[in-house]
């Protein structure tokens, strides 16, 4: 009979053991999962704040890289600059480990990411194009992004002119300002025209204080008086303009007779 | 008779389940503890970034750093915050070296949960310079 109590109070003692057992065995399940789901990347959608904040320093990079080249500053500026701002991001990255790729393109007309084609048809192009791959692992994410930055600054200038008296011509230059193809404003003109109007040689004269009018939209004209060798040489008017990221676009015209 | 001894031991038995449940059922409450405060920082760090982007967006923030204009940086940090925010901005080069040379705040830290966000910014200028803005947020209690 005294057997047969003992027996009867250990297997409830067992039971308790072998549920703390299944609970134990739960908990361990429920932890070993949540370490795992911590390991795992995630794919995520949304974009990372800080991916922004690079691609919004990658294109200042760029801006700063063509606003020296474009005012006779050399080429190798800009895979400087983009090294210089890469090695700061690589070192500054403290809650994921953040690489940085770029590639200028090389790809005609650009030449070293940059492409600079200032010539006689009205048309003057500054621009710079710089290919960007950003790779972030971080401890719950990992992030991927791949872009492309392109910086144009670009005027188009067309001119017509009225004989006036002897070799004296009244000039009117309109010139449009495009920021990467959408109207921009520029900081400042500097307007040159012909001696003689002929390219060779090239005797350029600048234009004190022109009449400029801005329009608010990216359109301004420019008005002037000048004075040619002869009444019957053409007008080759030459543009020179800053925008306001202080890059240089130049652009020469041949302005009509009206 | 029987019955009743027998008893004893299914009474163990569900204490013993109600003891794994609310076993279970207090650890399911430490993530979401631990997930309120986490979401918490997050808002203040993504509140940080937005703000210095606005400001970094046309080149405004490394211009204000570039003529040490320290008064109206703190300014601008102020007027993107609310009253009930507490601030502190460094300005560092790109050697961590601290440029700024008066602080950049709102005043004495009041909250011990800190976000603090490290932003890498680039000037537009010809003259190239890289800065790194670290913009320290916490809420009043």
């Amino acid at each position: 009979m005294k057997t047969r109590r003992s027996n009867r109070r250990n297997s409830g003692q067992v039971l308790v053991i072998a549920s703390l057992v299944v609970t134990l065995l739960l908990l361990s399940t429920a932890l070993y999962v949540s370490e795992i789901e911590k390991n795992t990347a995630v794919y995520e959608q949304r974009v990372n704040p800080a991916f922004s904040a690079y691609k919004l320093g990658v294109t200042h990079t760029v801006i700063s890289a063509l606003a020296n080249v474009s005012n006779g500053g050399s080429a190798d500026v800009l895979a400087a600059d983009l090294s210089q701002f890469k090695s700061v991001v690589d070192g500054h990255s403290f809650n994921a480990i953040v690489k940085m790729d770029f590639t200028p393109f090389n790809t005609a007309p650009y030449q070293d990411g940059v492409w600079i084609s200032w010539d006689a048809s009205g048309r003057g192009i500054s621009s710079a194009y710089v290919s960007l791959v950003l790779n972030a692992s971080g401890t719950s994410a990992t992030y991927y992004s791949e872009y492309a930055v392109n910086v144009t600054s670009e005027i188009e200038v067309n001119g017509h002119y009225t004989l006036l008296t002897g070799s004296l011509k009244q000039v009117n230059v309109t010139c449009n300002v495009l920021n990467e193809g959408k109207p921009a404003l520029a900081q400042n003109f500097t307007v040159y025209y012909e001696q003689d109007g002929s390219l060779s040689p090239e005797e350029w004269v600048q234009v004190m204080s022109p009449s400029i009018t801005d329009y608010g939209n990216g359109t301004y004209t420019m008005s002037f008086t000048a004075e040619t060798t002869n009444p019957e040489d053409p007008m080759l008017v030459s543009v020179h303009s800053h925008d306001l990221r202080y890059i240089l676009t130049k652009a020469n015209a041949t302005c009509t007779q009206v | 008779m029987r019955l009743l001894k027998d008893n004893k031991g299914q009474i163990r038995i569900i204490e013993a389940f109600f003891a794994a449940i609310l076993l279970l059922s207090s650890l399911t409450l430490i993530p979401m503890v631990q997930e309120h405060s986490t979401d918490s920082t997050k808002n203040l760090s993504t509140t940080a970034h937005n703000i210095l982007m606005s400001l970094d967006s046309d080149g405004y923030l490394v211009g204000l750093i570039g003529n040490e204009s320290w008064i109206n940086l703190k300014s601008c940090i102020q007027s993107s915050l609310s009253p009930m925010m507490w601030f502190n901005l460094t300005v560092f080069d790109e050697n961590m070296i601290r440029i700024n040379d008066i602080p950049i705040t709102s005043g004495n830290a009041v909250n011990d949960r800190i976000a603090a966000v490290d932003y890498v910014c680039a000037s537009t200028s010809g003259n190239y310079a890289v800065y790194i803005v670290r913009l320290q947020l916490a809420e009043v209690d």
